[in-house]
């Protein structure tokens, strides 16, 4: 586990990161993996390259059909009982020391894609 | 504004970090640990419905936790009904025992006007994440509070609290005795005592948002204890003999044996030597104040002294 988030924070920062380190705690105390990828298909919503740090806004279709919860040891199933397949999500980006940084991810639960 | 293919690509593939990748690091996950907490709550909160939406509280009150893992050389530990929290967790922050919950600051503070400053400005304080271990708030996703800066607002971070644990993980070396004449030591005639490796470790700190808290090791002298009253207290860890000295006193920590050890057991004096680390804590902010924690590490030692000089 990369209980030190050293590769989290070159993606994320701010509530997104904080987000990330709690949901892989949660995992590993719960004994869980997840097995299988999630899918993506973003489309940049807005670019402001004159704002200070210059910002963009990601709206994506996170489908997490093939993404499981499973229990470390014997592989066996482990969905939450209200999990999601496909919904909306708006992620807020800074540009940062020549990358740019996830800060906020937003989901929309209710809208389906 | 600009909307041009070639970044969006760049965009497209950060963004799948964010829901997929950022977390598909967690499918090399290992557990070391007992609980099942996240068994039954909705982790991670990519996959979850109801994250963030508050209430729902779907968690069992699990008070089952904590207690069996106080073994030797773990976390310190820190307390909240009856069960026992690390004091600092590296993803969840620093623990608050007085509400049961992990803050820290988000590194990257939200923007003004955004809901998670609860009506204040950024001037005003700054953004915790909150996780409160024990209870549905923070098990079903994240939370945040607003914590004021301001002169006499309770800060989340107990900075007493972590100035242990930062003095606690910081490495005060044991003393290693020095002892000159080592094998012909004899009474009445200068032993010179010093302690090698007593390199302080390097200063600690902890800086949250209008806070923060240093501690710095320093050395306030040592104790030689041979047994039987034979006590020396010194200054400084002493000066290491070297040949040039001769028959020269230790300019800073020395003794002269009255009896010799011969009827000790083993014909040696053995006793103690211990160095008298202090970890100097300076807290500043809302709730600045300076203060002391001893931090005392011995070694054992022993040392051969004859009765008379034996001359031709």
């Amino acid at each position: 586990m990369d209980s030190d988030g050293s590769a989290l924070e070159a993606y994320s920062s701010g509530r997104a990161l904080s987000d990330a380190l709690v949901g892989l705690r949660q995992l590993h105390d719960g004994k869980l993996l997840m097995t299988g990828m999630p899918r993506n298909s973003a489309v940049v919503k807005a670019v402001d390259l004159n704002a200070d740090p210059q910002t963009a806004v990601i709206e994506d279709c996170v489908d997490v059909s093939d993404w499981h919860r499973v229990d470390a040891v014997t592989r066996t199933a482990k969905d939450p009982a209200d999990r999601l397949n496909r919904y909306v999500a708006t992620a807020s980006l800074r540009w940062f020391q020549a990358h740019w940084l996830i800060y906020d991810f937003k989901r929309e639960v209710d809208r389906t894609c | 504004m600009l909307n041009s293919p070639k970044p969006a690509r760049r965009f497209a593939v950060v963004a799948s970090l964010s829901a997929g990748l950022l977390l598909s690091s967690a499918v090399t996950a290992t557990a070391d640990e007992p609980p099942d907490a996240g068994a039954n709550t909705c982790s991670p909160s990519v996959i979850c419905s109801h994250v963030g939406t508050g209430g729902s509280s779907t968690s069992t009150s699990g008070t089952s936790q904590g207690g069996g893992d106080t073994g030797g050389g773990g976390p310190q530990l820190c307390s909240y009904h009856d069960t026992q929290w690390a004091c600092y967790d590296p993803e969840r922050g620093y623990f608050n025992s007085d509400v049961g919950c992990y803050f820290r600051p988000l590194d990257q503070q939200p923007a003004e006007g955004d809901k998670a400053w609860e009506g204040h400005k950024p001037s005003e304080g700054s953004v915790y994440s909150k996780v409160c271990p024990q209870t549905a708030g923070g098990q079903d996703g994240l939370q945040t509070q607003f914590v004021s800066n301001a002169a006499g607002a309770t800060p989340v971070i107990n900075l007493t609290v972590q100035a242990k644990l930062l003095a606690d993980r910081m490495a005060f070396p044991a003393p290693k005795a020095g002892l000159a004449p080592k094998e012909t030591a004899v009474v009445k005639a200068p032993v010179w005592l010093w302690a090698e490796g007593m390199v302080a470790p390097k200063p600690s700190s902890l800086t949250v948002p209008g806070a923060s808290v240093t501690v710095t090791a320093q050395l306030d002298g040592m104790t030689w204890d041979f047994g039987q009253g034979m006590t020396v207290d010194c200054a400084t860890a002493g000066t290491p003999y070297d040949p040039v000295y001769k028959d020269a006193k230790s300019p800073d920590c020395g003794y002269e044996f009255a009896a010799g050890s011969g009827t000790r057991k083993g014909g040696v004096f053995t006793g103690t030597v211990t160095a008298h680390w202090r970890a100097h804590v300076v807290i500043t902010g809302p709730q600045a104040k300076t203060f002391d924690i001893d931090m005392p590490r011995g070694s054992d030692l022993a040392l051969k002294v004859a009765e008379v000089q034996v001359l031709n």
